[in-house]
């Protein structure tokens, strides 16, 4: 009998670390996929790191340049993931914007476009994830200007801490491609809501740290482990952050 | 005088003969009733095909997956890329996500036709997703509700024209328990003025169509004419929607049903 009450008492104890939901993530700015856009360094990265969520930015969909057809889907159709697309403005014969990929069920998505304060229209998207234990979690991604001033960004990025966006207490990761510096004003406003999960090494080649991953509620996202991709080499102008994460309830 | 008097009465009595005769005929008939003024039959104005919407979906209705092969999903979308139409659904797609590398059939079907693609989750566990796939032109927002525990409705809007709305839904309803929860968001349904185009389990059909009837919704529900099966596939909306013909297709081993269905149909 007591063998059977250490057993559940076991058992207890072990049902909560295995429910504790683990994701990994990677963020990257594929450049429009210049010169021309094939995706089987695309498939190849994905099948190396096996990423549960991936944020892209300056996704050209539908244009010339990537051979008329929508590189994100192609993606997806070749790694069983599955696909949205947001587009920030019309280009050429297709689209520009930003995507994602999930290799869970996406229940529910929406874009938003956020204020022109900079050179291009921007745009960002909004989804809701669910594993297969039930786990649900918002992912966002998101490219913001280059050439605004902090000031400027500051207002562009509110969409990103808006209270409408907690109401609901659903754990957040957000990734992308923010143009911003580690200790500027709009890393340090969005710490005030979100832990950053991901490290300050060099995501641009002129040696810039532009890419980031970050995530909500504060203090419950554990890092497990996180890198810069240097590997992608030349396939863009930024490389790719990839962290592995731990939600702790 | 006699003799008159007696030819007067057989006269009058030879005269009021035919008289006595219709009216013993008449008394043996119902009496006729005034003519009821009949329910004139609605009178369904002429198809408007320009603000119809055409909708393929993908179904063997059996309960099993739809295909299981890269090939299968990319023969479906090279055939629904041949195909105009303003939105398609693909029935029971199963996708096991802890797979390294996994068919996504939504995927491919949806780069194979050029479309965007949601994907409507019927179940999900032990890693094994259960659902439908719908393609689009664009995918600008994707929402879910959950009706019950067992229960997720789906909503994909789309377009017809850039003034025609099609605020589609669809869900998958197998069991009574479902039925029962489907029962009581009809007004929801009604007031958020979907199109659904469901699933059934073929022998729960008459509990939905008691459902509806009961409900005091001005709702139009029509069963979609297909193989007798396991499932079937129907059409739940406000009255002002309606389906105007149905085409059976076939490709491969999967039947496609092209659905023509108008809206703002007022008799």
């Amino acid at each position: 009998m007591r063998t059977l009450y250490l057993f559940c008492a076991l058992f207890m104890v072990c049902i909560p670390i295995w429910a504790q939901p683990k994701l990994k993530v990677m963020t990257f700015n594929i450049r429009s996929a210049e010169p021309n856009f094939i995706a089987q360094p695309y498939i190849d990265l994905i099948e190396k790191y096996k990423p549960d969520l991936i944020s892209f930015q300056e996704v050209e969909v539908n244009t010339s340049r990537v051979g008329k057809k929508d590189i994100i889907v192609e993606i997806a159709s070749k790694t069983g993931m599955f696909p949205l697309f947001a587009p920030a403005y019309k280009k050429d014969i297709g689209k520009y914007g930003v995507a994602m990929l999930s290799r869970y069920p996406i229940t529910k998505s929406n874009y938003s476009a956020l204020p022109k304060l900079g050179s291009d229209p921007r745009v960002v998207l909004f989804s809701e994830i669910i594993l297969p234990s039930g786990f649900k979690t918002k992912f966002i991604s998101v490219h913001l200007d280059h050439r605004t001033s902090d000031v400027t960004k500051l207002e562009e990025a509110k969409a990103l801490y808006s209270s409408s966006l907690f109401t609901e207490n659903m754990p957040i990761v957000l990734a992308g491609d923010f143009n911003m510096f580690y200790m500027g004003p709009i890393s340090l406003k969005l710490q005030e809501f979100y832990d950053k999960i991901c490290n300050n090494d060099y995501t641009f080649e002129y040696g810039d740290k532009l890419d980031y991953i970050f995530a909500y509620p504060k203090g419950k996202w554990k890092i497990l482990s996180t890198s810069v991709l240097y590997e992608t080499g030349k396939l863009s102008d930024h490389f790719p952050v990839f962290s592995e994460i731990e939600y702790t309830p | 005088m006699k003799t008159n008097n007696l030819f007067f009465a057989i006269i009058f009595l030879l005269l009021s003969l035919p008289i006595y005769l219709s009216s013993c005929g008449k008394g043996n008939e119902p009496e006729p009733t005034p003519p009821k003024p009949e329910k004139p039959e609605p009178k369904i104005p002429a198809w408007d095909k320009s603000k119809t919407a055409t909708i393929y979906i993908a179904a063997k209705l059996q309960n099993q997956p739809i295909a299981t092969t890269e090939n299968e999903f990319k023969e479906l979308g090279d055939y629904l890329a041949k195909k105009t139409f303003h939105a398609a659904l693909i029935n029971s797609v199963n996708i096991n996500v802890n797979e390294n590398m996994p068919i996504n059939g939504g995927a491919i079907t949806a780069f194979a036709s050029r479309k965007s693609f949601a994907y409507a989750l019927h179940t999900f566990s032990e890693n094994a997703a259960k659902g439908t796939v719908i393609l689009t032109d664009s995918i600008v927002a994707q929402n879910e509700t959950v009706f019950s525990e067992s229960l997720k409705i789906k909503i994909v809007p789309a377009k017809i024209t850039s003034l025609l709305d099609l605020p589609l839904a669809t869900l998958f309803l197998e069991n009574q328990e479902q039925i029962e929860a489907f029962k009581g968001k009809l007004s929801e349904i009604y007031t958020a003025k979907y199109i659904i185009i469901g699933f059934i389990s073929s022998s729960l059909y008459s509990s939905l169509e008691a459902a509806v009837k009961n409900s005091n919704q001005k709702l139009y529900l029509e069963k979609v004419k297909t193989i007798d099966s396991p499932n079937s596939i129907f059409i739940l909306s406000p009255t002002y929607w309606l389906l105007r013909e149905t085409i059976a297709e076939k490709t491969g081993n999967i039947p496609v049903y092209c659905l023509q269905i108008e809206t703002n149909v007022f008799y």
